[in-house]
């Protein structure tokens, strides 16, 4: 799973989710639940970043850059982020 | 580290700009027709014919208005559908749609906006029995004056429709636009309103939309217009002895808000729901609009959803981005009270919503030249 997930690209699904940035944090909206959701600064990195079209192994780089992280810590973070909200269909696969 | 993500409800928002996301109150004002029976001088309608939706329209949008309600956490009683038009009573289908609400009315509250002339005691009666509604009917002075602006009669069958209300223990309230042609009455209408049992006059500013732009030699100069803040809150504490008679202030009176006011005035001044991010209209075909008296279009609400709109639309969050005030109003000393005044008036009067009151009198001493921000870009409706 996770080597396949590395070279993809994922985006916010669009039929369930808005999104924008309020005071610096990612918010979106659950459009089903409808509910709003808060991210918090990681995963808010995390989110920007991927749907700035970076592909998940660019993203983990970039937030082991960001954070001045050891690369296997990036990357955990990262994947669980991703696979907690590609299962909640929150993000989808490009 | 990622710890997963936290739903609104356990976030208990500081943040600055998330207010939006949990407003202590939300008005959606609901035109149902633009059909009139009376054709006021003042009035923000232009005379096109604008499609009205279905009742089975406006059963399918009802639910999102409760959704919105819901998912910004709005307490029961601070949920606000208020009905107008145009004339809603025209509508045959309009009792159909009252029924409707009443299944939300633990949490909804609503207020009908109406000329009055079509209420008849049996209509008085079944509002009463459907135990959520308030009426407000609308007059413009004493019997002279609201008929030079609303039409000949317009008076006594408003009067008569209030009598009708009041007999059939309606809660009820008058609304007025303050121009020159009835900025001296105020004080004459409140004081026979009250002898009518009537404890509720809300006075909104002019706006300078549609018919109403024949209007504008008799708006109120900024100074007027200050003059008239402070002599309303005099009449205001003269009637209101034992809590009997209120002014109730309305979202373009925001410019009213100074920092010298005791805070039992100011936290009754409502700033412009707009930049508040507290109202949407829903227009006669189910555009979604900012305001009817700011009328910019976001949406529809038979392909979209009011809460994606009041999330998701730009042009929303422009208009709440203080930062995007102009800079006189910026500098102003009351800027973090009044916050920039009304959008509505701003615009009608300019054309540009970016730009100040043009009755704040702390920027003018008489109205200014309406082309006067004709270089400044405005922000969404350029």
């Amino acid at each position: 799973m996770k080597v396949n997930l590395l070279d993809k690209c994922v985006l916010h699904n669009k039929d369930i989710v808005s999104w924008r940035i309020i005071d610096k944090q990612v918010i979106f909206l659950h459009k089903n639940e409808k509910s709003f959701y808060e991210l918090n600064e990681v995963a808010g990195f995390i989110w920007q970043k991927a749907v700035s079209k970076n592909s998940i192994k660019k993203i983990i780089a970039l937030l082991s850059q960001y954070y001045d992280i050891d690369r296997q810590v990036a990357e955990r973070d990262t994947l669980a982020c991703i696979e907690d909200l590609l299962n909640r269909k929150i993000l989808v696969i490009r | 580290m990622y710890r997963g993500f936290t739903k609104q409800k356990d976030i208990g928002y500081s943040m600055k700009d998330a207010r939006f996301l949990c407003p202590p109150y939300f008005v959606i004002q609901w035109h149902l027709t633009e059909r009139c029976n009376w054709r006021c001088k003042h009035c923000y309608q232009n005379g096109r014919k604008v499609k009205e939706l279905s009742f089975r329209e406006l059963k399918s949008i009802l639910p999102q208005c409760l959704e919105l309600f819901e998912a910004l956490q709005i307490k029961p009683g601070f949920a606000r559908i208020n009905i107008g038009g145009g004339e809603p009573f025209l509508r045959n289908d309009f009792f159909k749609f009252l029924s409707l609400l009443t299944k939300y009315k633990r949490s909804v509250k609503s207020i009908i906006m109406t000329n009055g002339e079509l209420i008849t005691d049996a209509i008085a009666k079944d509002l009463k029995k459907m135990g959520m509604f308030s009426v407000q009917v609308s007059l413009e002075g004493l019997r002279q004056t609201n008929d030079a602006i609303r039409g000949n009669g317009a008076f006594d069958t408003a009067i008569r429709a209030i009598k009708l209300l009041r007999k059939n223990k309606v809660i009820t309230r008058v609304s007025l636009t303050l121009t020159k042609m009835n900025l001296s009455e105020v004080d004459g209408l409140a004081r026979y309103l009250k002898e009518l049992g009537i404890n509720s006059l809300g006075i909104r500013r002019y706006v300078g939309l549609g018919r109403g732009k024949l209007l504008k030699e008799s708006m109120l100069s900024p100074l007027e217009q200050e003059d008239f803040y402070f002599k309303k809150e005099n009449l205001k504490k003269e009637l209101n002895e034992k809590g009997k008679f209120f002014f109730s202030d309305g979202c373009e009176d925001g410019i009213s808000a100074l920092g010298g006011w005791p805070s039992e005035r100011m936290n009754c001044i409502k700033n412009c729901s707009v930049i508040n991010g507290r109202h949407l209209n829903i227009f006669t075909n189910g555009d979604i609009l900012t305001c009817r008296r700011f009328p910019v279009v976001l949406g529809n609400a038979l392909k979209d959803t009011l809460l994606d709109v009041h999330f998701s639309s730009n042009k929303l969050w422009t208009f709440r981005n203080l930062n995007n005030a102009h800079p006189l109003c910026k500098k102003c000393p009351e800027f973090r009270f009044c916050l920039g005044g009304a959008k509505c008036v701003s615009y009608a009067y300019f054309r540009n919503d970016s730009v100040p009151d043009p009755q704040c009198w702390r920027i003018f001493k008489k109205l200014p030249p309406v082309n006067l921000f004709d270089g400044h870009q405005a922000r969404q409706n350029s």
